[in-house]
């Protein structure tokens, strides 16, 4: 019966993981902004997940800890591309092109755009509290840093988010639109 | 004296995100109506939150890609391997137990024929289907012959059989009464054992008949009910012997 009960448990367990897909799906691409990337990093959480399931004591945590690989194979990426820092063109472009400006006139693209500016920290504990609705002690655990730091990178976060999108005059244009359309 | 300016920007992102307890929460919501400012702050955190909820509601899916190839243990690939070659082994010699004496068994040539007037008693009832699908005279001929001696050793010992011949295509030149050599010889054979029937293809009279030609059949000769295949089959399944002219 044991051993019908774990191979059940671990079905279990697999399904669950499956059906977090697009949330991990979601958070991923919010860190790396990238279809192609967030899917492989889903993916290979996900296998690490199914291979490393049997380490996990309490099934309830399943969640919070596929948050935690998936933020571990995140770093990993980060530390192994270190040395190829990707140049983001849009950062540094002032005389951006009529349809750089239009796409920037994009509600989502901003806030992505504004997200991806972040520090990592900073944008991991936003997303992950923003999108996941994960408790702040979930943050904490998730990415194994203490409480205080989850409340002060997400003070840090969101100041920078201000500044960037609520007292930029193309937000406040935008925001306008929003209005009217409502 | 108002306790609100003492909230750190902290608490405030920590009321926005429902973290505190309810004595905390409910400190909060006084300062935030006697102070306008903090209310503004605590508006535009909320803002901030609902855009970032906002920006990702809808996101750019990845081309489909092939399912990931597992990666297994050489272990168990081996294992794998393993049973698949003994369930493979299993269902080939199972297969093997049960279809091909079902219908292999029943294939002969003549030479079974032959070999079956030598020993009629041990043999018991046998149910024999000759197929005929070729004008070649000298082999009908042969098969007429050993379908004769056959029936009348079977006769002779007292053993029941029965014998069908059953022919298609060209061989069917060899029942029609305009160009059967074998015309006398056929209902001399159907009129003197009645446990021999001979039966031409309906199928191809009728494809003979499209031609133009006359398909009348010498005397004894009956048309099958269906094709002569699948009279063949029918016999086959009925667990007559099949013998291939």
């Amino acid at each position: 019966m044991g051993i019908v009960n774990l191979i059940c448990r671990g079905n279990e367990l697999k399904t669950r993981m499956e059906a977090c897909r697009p949330r991990l799906y979601r958070v991923a691409y919010s860190w790396c902004q990238d279809p192609h990337l967030a899917d492989d990093l889903v993916q290979e959480s996900l296998s690490k997940a199914i291979k490393a399931v049997a380490k996990l004591r309490n099934p309830d945590t399943l969640e919070s800890w596929l948050f935690t690989i998936l933020s571990n194979t995140w770093r990993s990426h980060l530390r192994a591309k270190r040395d190829l820092v990707e140049f983001h063109e849009e950062k540094y472009v002032d005389d951006a092109s009529p349809e750089q400006v239009n796409q920037r006139l994009e509600t989502v693209r901003t806030v992505q755009q504004a997200i991806s500016e972040l520090a990592v920290g900073q944008r991991q504990v936003v997303t992950l509290v923003d999108l996941e609705g994960f408790s702040y002690a979930d943050v904490a655990s998730i990415l194994d840093i203490p409480i205080g730091t989850v409340m002060s990178r997400l003070c840090r976060a969101r100041q920078a988010l201000k500044e960037r999108l609520l007292n930029s005059p193309i937000v406040d244009k935008e925001h306008r639109t929003l209005v009217r359309i409502k | 004296m108002n306790n609100y300016e003492h909230l750190s920007d902290e608490q405030l992102n920590a009321f926005i995100d429902d973290q505190l307890d309810s004595e905390e929460r409910n400190r909060v919501f006084l300062s935030l109506q006697q102070d306008k400012e903090l209310s503004q702050r605590a508006c535009e955190l909320r803002k901030l939150k609902d855009l970032v909820r906002h920006a990702y509601d809808e996101l750019p899916q990845p081309e489909p890609r092939h399912p990931p190839r597992r990666r297994t243990s050489p272990y168990f690939q081996g294992v794998a391997a393993g049973l698949l070659l003994i369930v493979g082994s299993v269902a080939g010699w199972m297969g093997h137990l049960y279809t091909t004496p079902a219908v292999t068994s029943n294939f002969h040539n003549l030479t079974k024929l032959q070999a079956l007037q030598l020993d009629p008693v041990s043999h018991g009832q046998k149910n024999i289907i000759l197929h005929l699908n070729s004008n070649d005279a000298f082999k009908v001929a042969t098969a007429l012959d050993e379908t004769e001696q056959l029936l009348r050793r079977y006769r002779n010992t007292g053993t029941p059989v029965k014998v069908e011949i059953v022919a298609n295509g060209d061989a069917l030149s060899l029942l029609r009464s305009d160009s059967s050599p074998f015309s006398e010889r056929a209902q001399e054979l159907v009129g003197n054992y009645d446990n021999l029937s001979i039966l031409a293809c309906v199928n191809t009279l009728k494809l003979l008949e499209l031609q133009g030609i006359d398909t009348t059949l010498i005397p004894g000769v009956r048309k099958t009910n269906r094709s002569a295949l699948e009279q063949v089959v029918n016999r086959l399944q009925d667990g007559w012997m099949y013998i291939k002219v």
